[in-house]
Formats: structure tokens, sequence, C-alpha cells
């Protein structure tokens, strides 16, 4: 926005390799949808936590301090609709004209029309405890719920069918410890879950990749060393906080860390770490407890919800590779 | 954005015995708390926290919604004043620290600033300020924990709640004596002023009207709601009343902006857009004056009827059923907006005056006069409300149906015989002669043109209609259709009349003696087996009735 007079652009060598350069007067890299403003006013961002596309382009932000669902406009970054949401919102995802509520209070996922009609409840028998997160493979139908109480991620068909829990019940898998976030590649049919591990059990941060039967094919791990702690004795941790991630269908894992705000993208074949972006701060360019974060597929603009700043951030063309 | 730093042992190795002292010296570390929770231990010395220029967020990375502990936010109010408390004003994230009195400290209440080597708050007016938040154990009951606020309980003369430390300015619980300490002494004050809402009142609908509310300006106040629900007759079936539920019908429920402004603002449950339809100080209905206020007719028309219709709660995005919109409901909305349709048969008059000359003095009554005051004053038909015969509480009621009078409907609707009808049975003339002219209906002799009703073989020394002589069916025995009769009939049979106390056009089944009819008075009883007019007078078959297991009595005649 033309308020923001110095700025950071983002440049990109051919090779990937990230360059960070102030810029005066410059307005096009990084927007942002301020809304710190009254509780009360239902086109006002206050606790932005999840996000999801619709299908033109717009975002659909969860506000559990509203207890609301905005659409942001992708290009001016402003609240422009809204609903009320009875209860915590967590977790949003948008499928096919449905629009998925992971309701804390409600402990279930409620599925509303774009208008914010309510039309079903998904898992209100007990199933869901805690749904911070969701991500939707439409073409297969499925909704990926991640529930942080339970530790899994539990998949239901898009009509409210529960079909298994994430990860799957086999001696061989690493359980979940404190996971809260998920993203899905469609083409590979995989689900990326983040993970805030837990140092007492010596279990580091990280990023676990399954297969859509719950069975683990990766670790992303924050220490950089695939397992331990990620305290004492373990050197340079990548990331300490793990929150929302995705993916980009071409082998790049973009990865929200909200204990150093920073955006880390990681080859998903490989594990390196590719580049990063944001970092914590109030200047432009850097984050404050960023919690979701989506790619969108064409542009490659990334949109951050920025929780402290109470707006949603796009770094434009922050995917290109 | 350059994510690491030089390795540098030696700086790392002071630093780790830096932060070991310093947790060392203030106790135990929190078991909750590892090091490298907060902590960069191998970047370079001095930056042992990433997020420290704002520390709250540091905090919240664990400490949030959506995120994996508990939510918690800082105090950000600047009614008095432009200061912000943060997360480490109030809390020392290392330990749990001793209070003045040597006890510990929860939830890592107190710093060691100003000098102190207790547990202290510096406060923006009173600079650092002993806090005392300690397990209270059993000794006063009810609280966990004190103390928020607990006005000096200990008598020392100093206000050491984690709440009252750092209050001057505000109404209650300021840390000196000044100002009133006798706001909800003995309650928790997070119950209403939530720390994730930044300690504002804001403790949701069900947390804070479980007592009476008073804000401190006087009336009106606010009745304690919440065990309203749970009386015998009450609004949300099915469940406990929920936050959410409160929602369904009251837009200080999801628009705090319309909260404690000394109104009650509804919903209509028609209309998404979260507009107040109906607002008002304090509700009642005087039932002694046949005026009905205009906040009656408001309330009625435009919230009560728009939900207790065919489409029910049409906006509620509760339960995703317009017909149970209440989180619990297991049952679906009575329409009686239909009911009390004019065009109806029979209708109590909610929706317009009613037709029924019996109820109107004068003209082909012959100057009888059948109701009670003070629907007995008028020479025209008067109208009602729904709370002439609810309770005006909208809530709940000590009484079935959230009646005005106590009945006992459901054994009145278990009785499958006249004969085994409780006495609750009477109560319904009780209830229905607070507007129905008791004498004419139940002392009358039956024969006499100038007293009242007359029910032909229905005297009052024999089978009159009255729970103190003869049989004990009541009114409803044949007006209005609650009772449930007749086992082995098909269901839908009189007892399924139910609700037509309010209103209806109800046509007799092929089975019984007035086949076909459309029936009027609300003569739709459990205990008659059909009804239909005859000029001025009808004729009524016996059905069940006294008679039951004789033959039905076909065509008796009644006079009015």
């Amino acid at each position: 926005m033309m308020k923001h007079l110095k700025f950071c652009i983002i440049l990109f060598a051919a090779a990937g390799i990230l360059i960070s350069l102030p810029v005066s007067g410059f307005s096009g890299a990084k927007e942002t949808a301020e809304g710190k403003g009254r509780k009360t006013d239902p086109h006002r961002l206050y606790y932005p936590l999840r996000l999801a596309f619709t299908p033109e382009g717009d975002l659909l932000v969860s506000d559990p301090r509203l207890g609301m669902i905005l659409t942001v406009d992708g290009k001016s970054l402003k609240a422009v609709q809204s609903f009320p949401v009875e209860g915590d919102p967590l977790g949003v995802a948008y499928s096919k004209g449905h629009i998925f509520v992971g309701n804390k209070s409600k402990k279930c996922i409620e599925v509303y029309t774009r208008s914010g009609k309510k039309q079903y409840n998904i898992g209100s028998r007990g199933d869901i405890r805690n749904p911070t997160d969701i991500a939707v493979d439409t073409e297969a139908g499925l909704l990926f719920v991640v529930d942080v109480s339970d530790k899994n991620v539990k998949v239901f068909s898009t009509k409210g069918r529960f079909l298994r829990s994430i990860p799957a019940p086999d001696p061989g898998n690493l359980q979940l410890a404190t996971p809260t976030a998920a993203a899905v590649d469609i083409g590979r049919k995989e689900v990326y879950v983040s993970d805030y591990g837990d140092d007492r059990l010596g279990i580091a941060p990280r990023v676990q990749i399954f297969d859509y039967n719950g069975f683990l094919l990766d670790t992303v791990s924050g220490d950089g060393s695939g397992g331990g702690g990620m305290g004492m004795g373990i050197p340079s941790p990548r990331f300490s906080r793990p929150q929302g991630l995705a993916v980009d269908g071409a082998g790049h894992l973009f990865l929200l860390d909200c204990f150093s705000s920073e955006i880390l993208v990681f080859d998903r074949d490989s594990g390196e770490l590719l580049k990063t972006l944001g970092g914590f701060g109030t200047d432009p360019g850097q984050l404050q407890l960023p919690l979701d974060i989506v790619v969108h597929p064409r542009t490659k603009d990334i949109y951050v919800t920025n929780n402290r700043a109470a707006a949603v951030e796009v770094f434009k063309k922050g995917g290109q590779l | 954005m350059k994510r690491t730093k030089p390795f540098n042992f030696a700086g790392q190795v002071v630093l780790v015995l830096v932060i070991l002292s310093f947790s060392l010296s203030t106790g135990a570390l929190n078991p909750n708390h590892e090091c490298s929770y907060c902590h960069l231990l191998h970047s370079a010395p001095g930056q042992s926290l990433n997020c420290a220029p704002v520390v709250e967020a540091l905090c919240l990375s664990c400490h949030g919604d959506g995120l994996v502990a508990v939510e918690v936010d800082v105090h950000l109010g600047d009614k008095y004043g432009t200061f912000k408390m943060t997360c480490m004003d109030c809390h020392n994230p290392h330990s749990d620290m001793t209070n003045r009195f040597g006890g510990t400290n929860l939830l890592q209440v107190g710093r060691k600033t100003g000098g102190s080597s207790v547990a202290v708050i510096d406060t923006p007016n009173s600079g650092p300020r002993y806090v005392v938040f300690q397990e209270r154990g059993t000794d006063a009951g009810g609280l966990s924990q004190y103390s928020f606020a607990d006005n000096d309980e200990d008598g020392d003369g100093y206000y050491d709640g984690v709440c009252e430390a750092c209050h001057t300015q505000p109404t209650y619980h300021r840390n000196d004596s000044s100002g009133d300490h006798s706001h909800y002494m003995g309650r928790t004050c997070t119950i209403c002023h939530k720390h994730v809402e930044n300690f504002l009142p804001s403790g949701g609908c069900t947390a804070c009207h479980s007592v009476p509310q008073d804000k401190g300006d006087g009336p009106p106040t606010r009745r304690a709601m919440v065990g309203e629900f749970a009386l015998t007759g009450h609004h949300v079936s099915g469940g406990a009343v929920t936050d959410d539920d409160c929602a369904v019908c009251h837009l200080e429920a999801v628009n705090s902006g319309y909260h404690m402004n000394n109104m009650v603002d509804l919903l209509n449950p028609d209309d998404t857009s979260l507009s107040a339809v109906v607002s008002f100080a304090q509700f009642s209905r005087n039932t002694s004056s046949d005026t009905l206020e205009s906040w009656v007719m408001d309330v009625q028309d435009n919230f009560c009827m728009k939900c207790h219709d065919p489409d029910g709660a049409s906006a509620s995005n509760i339960s995703g059923n317009p017909l149970r919109p209440f989180s619990s409901g297991d049952r679906d909305v009575p329409d009686v907006f239909s009911r009390f349709d004019p065009g109806n048969s029979y209708y109590h008059a909610v929706r317009g005056a009613g037709s029924n000359p019996y109820c109107i003095p004068g003209g082909s009554n012959g100057n009888i006069i059948t109701m009670e005051p003070p629907w007995n004053q008028d020479s025209t038909h008067d109208v009602i409300s729904c709370f002439d015969c609810h309770v005006d509480g909208g809530h709940g009621s000590p009484n079935q149906r959230m009646l005005r009078t106590a009945i006992d409907f459901d054994a009145i609707e278990a009785a499958v015989d006249p004969a085994s009808l409780p006495a609750e049975g009477g109560n319904i003339e009780t209830f229905c002669t607070r507007c129905h002219k008791s004498t004419v209906y139940l002392t009358a002799p039956w024969n006499s043109e100038t007293a009242g009703s007359i029910f032909e073989y229905h005297s009052v020394s024999g089978n009159r209609h009255s729970s103190s002589g003869g049989n004990t069916m009541g009114c409803m025995g044949c007006h209005g259709g609650i009772v449930n009769f007749n086992a082995g009939t098909p269901p839908d049979g009189n007892g399924a009349a139910r609700g037509n106390i309010h209103g209806g056009t109800f046509v007799w089944p092929p089975w019984t003696f007035s086949s076909g009819d459309t029936t009027e008075h609300f003569m739709v009883g459990g205990w008659i087996s059909g009804w239909h007019t005859v000029g001025s007078t009808g004729e009524c078959g016996g059905g069940a009735c006294a008679h039951k297991g004789g033959p039905k009595q076909a065509g008796r005649t009644y006079t009015r």
C-alpha cells in the first residue's frame, strides 16, 4: 500500500539466491490489510488465524477473537465480507462452494455457504476436539482436520463421513506430538503436518509428510538433524514453532515459523532450506506471529496472516523460485 | 533475511551459564517451560530471545488461539491511560515466585522488579506493588485461587490481589481502600474479565449471567438467566444453555457494541443482518389490564412469532436446523403463528379479535358475562397476547410449557382413561379460568339459561367438567386437544390435536362420530369422539369420555 514509504523488495537471482534490499517509495512488494480495530466491526481483522483461497483468488480468514470468517479481497487486501461463527473458528478451508470451519467451541467442522448460511456439521459426535487447521483435496473429496488435542489429523469426506486418522495406527509410525497445521499436495497425494514437537520427549519441531492413508513418508526437522531435541546440543535450529504451511505442486514446501516470524521455503525431497522471507519486526516486510500461509498457484504471491499486526500480508511473487 | 548466526562457542557458554544462574536464582524453572522454548541458545550472545521486541508474540506462539496452550492476551485497555501491560509485566516466565507471605504464587504471577526479593508487579501509577496469587485451599470455599481481588481479606491494609495491585482508577477493587470493593466478592474475576479479552468484561453470556448483573449505574439490572433454562418449562430443550444459544435471540451475544447498553436487543430470527428488531429496557406484561403494552406486541409480533412460525428461526446458524435453532434442541419449534390465524375455524385471539360470541357480553350471548376481568369490560372481543398465558421471563418457568399456571401436562398426557387423570387435571381449570369465568362453566346449573354454558347430561352434581366433582377431565377433556386417549385408535386420532389450544382447523377423522366435520369452539379434546355445530347449538360424540368401555354417545346436544 502507498503508505509504505520504505519497503523491502525481495529479488531473486536465477539460482534462487535471496537478496533483501531496502527500497524507498516502493509499494508493490508487500501490502497489508491492516485491521486492528474494534472487535465489533465485521470488516476489520482482529486476530487473523487461518487462510484459504476462494476460486476467485480472494482469501477466507478465520478470526476466533471476532468469531467470524472474513473474506479478504486478494488485490486490495481489504475485508469485503464476513459472517459470524458461533464459537471459536480456527481452521478454514474452501471446496466447491462450501466453507469448512473448524469450530473449537463446538468441537466440530461446520459447513457454510459462501453467504455464511450454515449447512451441516462434521464430526459433531465427539470426533473432533480442537480443529486448529483444515486442508482439503477437492478432487478427492477429502478433508484433513488437524486436532491438536487428539494429536492427530482426522480425515473426513467432504460430505462428513469419518474415514481415518493420521498417523495410521502402525508401530512404525512416529506419533504426532503437537500438530498445529496441515497442507495437502493433491498431485503427490501427500499430507504435510507441522508439529511443534515436544522438548520433554525429545521430539524436535518438524514437518511430517504422510500419504493419504497416514503412513509416514518423510520428515523435515526443525533442528536440521532429522531428530532429537531442539534445544541444547543441536546446532542451528531451522524452525521451532512451525505453524501454517503450503505447497506449490512443484516440490516446494512453504512453512511459517511463528517464533522467528519467518517464511521458510524447503525443497520437498532433499529437505534443503532454499530461502527465507519475513523475519520478526514491525517494519515493512517483517512479521509478528505469522500463523498461516497460502501461495497463489499462478502468481506465486504469498499471503500470510500477520497475527499481532492484525493483518493479512502479501509477498508479491514471493513463491517464485 | 539471514537466519544463521556465527557460531561463537565462548559466547554460548556464557549465555547458557547466565540463563542457568538466573533460573536457579529465581527458583526452580517452571516445569512447563523448557529453556529452548524461548531462548536460542546457540545464537550470538545477547540474542537469547528471538522475539524480544514484542514479547507477547513470543508468548503467544504457544499461548494463543489455535495454538497449543491456553488462550491469553495482554492488557490493552486504554480507558484509564495510554499504558499497555504485556505478559512479562505480570508474569515471570522462569518460575512461580515466592510472595510476601512466603507462599508460592501460581501461574508465574509476579516479578522481581523494584529491588524486591518477593513477587511484585511494577504498576503504571503505584510503582512496584506486592502481589499474592496462590492456592487458597479449602479454607474459604469456592475459589481455588486468590487473590484476584479480595478486599484485603487478611486485614493488613495492603491490597495485594493480582487485579487490585495495579488499579488506581477503576470503579471496583482499587489497590487502596477507596472505591468499591464489594463488586462480586468471592468470585473469580476472570470468569467475566477474561484474560483473552484483555480483561474487559467479556466472560461469555452464561459465565456472567449465571448470577444477577448490575453494571453500577442503577436500573435496569439483569437477573440471573442461566438457571432459568433449567426450570421445568424453558426454552432450549435437550441440554444446558450455551453462549451460542443466547446468540439465537440476543444481539448482545453477537455484537458486543449492544452489550451493557441498558437495553435488551432481540434479533429477528428470520433475518441474517444481525440487527436489533426489538429493544426494551425491561419486559413485563400487566395481566390485570386488557390493554396490551406496545412492547408486548412488539416482542410478540416481531420476535416470538418470527420463530414460532412454519419456517422457524430461518436465520439461525447455530444448529443448521431452523426448526431447532438451539444447539441442543430435541423438538421442533411449535408453529403457533399458523394456529393463531383468524381464518382458522377456532383460534385464541392473538393475531386478531376472536369470533366466538360467547366471549363477548351481549348480543347472541344473552348478556351473559363469560369472561373474567379484565376481559369482561368491553362489548367487543378482546385481543390477548402470548404473555397472558405464558410467563414474560422468556427463558424459563417453574411451570410446564412456561405457562403462568402449574399444570402437569406430562401426567395428563400419560393418562389413558379419565379415571386415571391426575389431580392436576383440575389445574387446567385454574389455568383456563384465568380468563374464562369460572362460575359460568364450573358451578352453574346445567340447565340454566341465565347462568352460563350448558352441558346436557353433564350436571353439576354428576359428571360436571370439574376436578372437584364428577370426572376430572377438566376443560381440555373437550377443548384444546391435549389429552392423548383411546389407545388402539389410529395415531392421528384426537390425541394428535395437541397444540390446538392455540387454534387450528381440525377435521374429524373417519372413525369418529362426526367424520369429516370441521370442528369449532376448540372442540378437539381427547375425550370426545366428534363435534359438529348445529345452528346455535352443537352435537358431541361422547367418545371415551366417562363412557369408556361402552358405546359411543351419539348426538348429545348442547345449547352452547
